[in-house]
């Protein structure tokens, strides 16, 4: 049987001009927003399925260094506690000096027995005795100051002390440091 | 009813937009805006991880080339030169040892620092031992014999492989006994082994090539002194004791 019923309300909804522009943007802005959505959704989905198996392989690479690590953890230990100690030596052999210049320099003045005492103080600076025999030997050892003075191989001598006992033994004293 | 029906056919099509941009938006807040927070953070750990395992890839490779045999070499001779702890049995021998060599007899030999006998947590360190980073033993010595040997014995004394500095030194000329009499006050070095090592994820370079020299020259050094010294493995703890947060 036919049908014969007659739709008579509008197949299609219009809209005032003003609105049919707003309803335009709106499908619009909804398929953009659609579109947007997924396609953030699904790039943000791939990037983290990447690095999550990125993350397992590195994870499991890990362990297995790890392990390997620390098998050879006496080995690490022993060149730690050796780089601790190089450290420490090259600070101490920078404070390690030899005093032998100094007892060399002084040696050209005098030797024992001439030489009483000889003392190597605070900041390298060092102080003599001198025992001669006669005033020509003192006189002979006050030269040998100067002369070394001349030669830089001392600087700032002072004669601290000059003592002449009945026997005629003259006891000088000086202080000065050497030049290296 | 109809009212609303007419309504809904009139607006059909604002509502499905709107209904989809209200999707949206949920959607954005509940699972893009997540999600990317969750990604950032992976990704960040990812960055984080493959750092590790670079460094312990590094590590692996610095730990299968250092030859065990080598480094044993090095660290007793550093730690002959520097021992562990005070080891006071090495030092006067080693004194002894020095001035038996250059012909010169010692008189005296005393600690200068009541600490020297102290344990290492009853001691407080000195200025000078903070500024080298190392702990100090004074001690002074009183030597009889000719000068010129005097000389060679502070000379020697810095040459060789327990690592000495003279101090001070006093010479006095005994015209009676015709004795020179000379007096050395000289520091000895210790350093205590590290308490702990780093962790398993820490970085590990091999030595440099300064470091390779400064061991060289200190082996170079002669060893006065026959007395075993304690290989350094023997008193480092090699387990790690921090707490690697990756650690299984």
């Amino acid at each position: 049987m036919e049908d014969n019923a007659i739709n008579l309300f509008q197949n299609k909804v219009t809209y005032s001009p003003k609105l049919a522009v707003i309803e335009r943007y709106l499908r619009m802005t909804r398929s953009i927003f659609l579109l947007g959505v997924l396609g953030v959704g699904l790039l943000t989905l791939i990037v983290y399925g990447i690095f999550q198996f990125q993350q397992r392989s590195l994870e499991t690479k890990r362990q297995t260094l790890y392990e390997a690590v620390k098998q050879d953890v006496t080995k690490e230990a022993m060149l730690i506690a050796l780089r601790a100690r190089v450290s420490s030596l090259k600070k101490i052999m920078t404070y390690q000096i030899s005093i032998a210049p100094y007892i060399d320099t002084t040696l050209l003045i005098a030797s024992p027995p001439q030489l009483s005492t000889f003392s190597l103080g605070d900041q390298n600076s060092i102080h003599i005795e001198v025992q001669s025999e006669t005033v020509e030997q003192a006189i002979s050892v006050v030269e040998t100051v100067m002369t070394l003075t001349e030669e830089k191989k001392i600087k700032n001598p002072v004669v601290t002390s000059i003592t002449l006992d009945k026997n005629g033994t003259v006891m000088m004293g000086f202080t000065y440091s050497v030049v290296l | 009813m109809r009212i609303v029906r007419r309504f809904i056919r009139q607006y059909q099509s604002f509502l499905i937009s709107g209904c989809i941009l209200l999707f949206c938006s949920i959607a954005f807040i509940v699972g893009v805006v997540p999600g990317i927070q969750r990604t950032q953070k992976l990704v960040a750990e990812t960055a984080s991880l493959r750092k590790t395992v670079a460094t312990l890839t590094e590590k692996q490779r610095v730990l299968s080339e250092l030859d065990i045999t080598m480094l044993t070499s090095h660290a007793t001779a550093a730690i002959s030169a520097v021992p562990a702890d005070k080891s006071l049995g090495s030092l006067f021998s080693t004194i002894d040892a020095l001035t038996a060599r250059e012909n010169v007899t010692v008189t005296a030999i005393s600690l200068g620092s009541v600490g020297s006998v102290a344990t290492d947590s009853a001691e407080k360190l000195s200025t000078e031992e903070q500024k080298i980073g190392v702990n100090i033993i004074p001690f002074s010595i009183i030597i009889e014999g000719p000068i010129e040997r005097v000389r060679n014995v502070v000379d020697s004394a810095v040459k060789i492989r327990r690592f000495f500095r003279v101090r001070s030194f006093d010479l006095s000329f005994d015209t009676k006994s015709g004795v020179t009499r000379s007096t050395l006050s000289m520091d000895a070095y210790y350093v205590p082994d590290p308490k702990q090592i780093s962790k398993v994820t820490d970085a590990l370079l091999p030595l440099t090539a300064d470091e390779l020299d400064t061991l060289e020259k200190v082996a170079s050094f002669p060893l006065l002194t026959a007395e075993a010294v304690t290989p350094e493995k023997a008193s480092v703890q090699t387990e790690p004791v921090t707490i690697d947060p990756f650690s299984p």
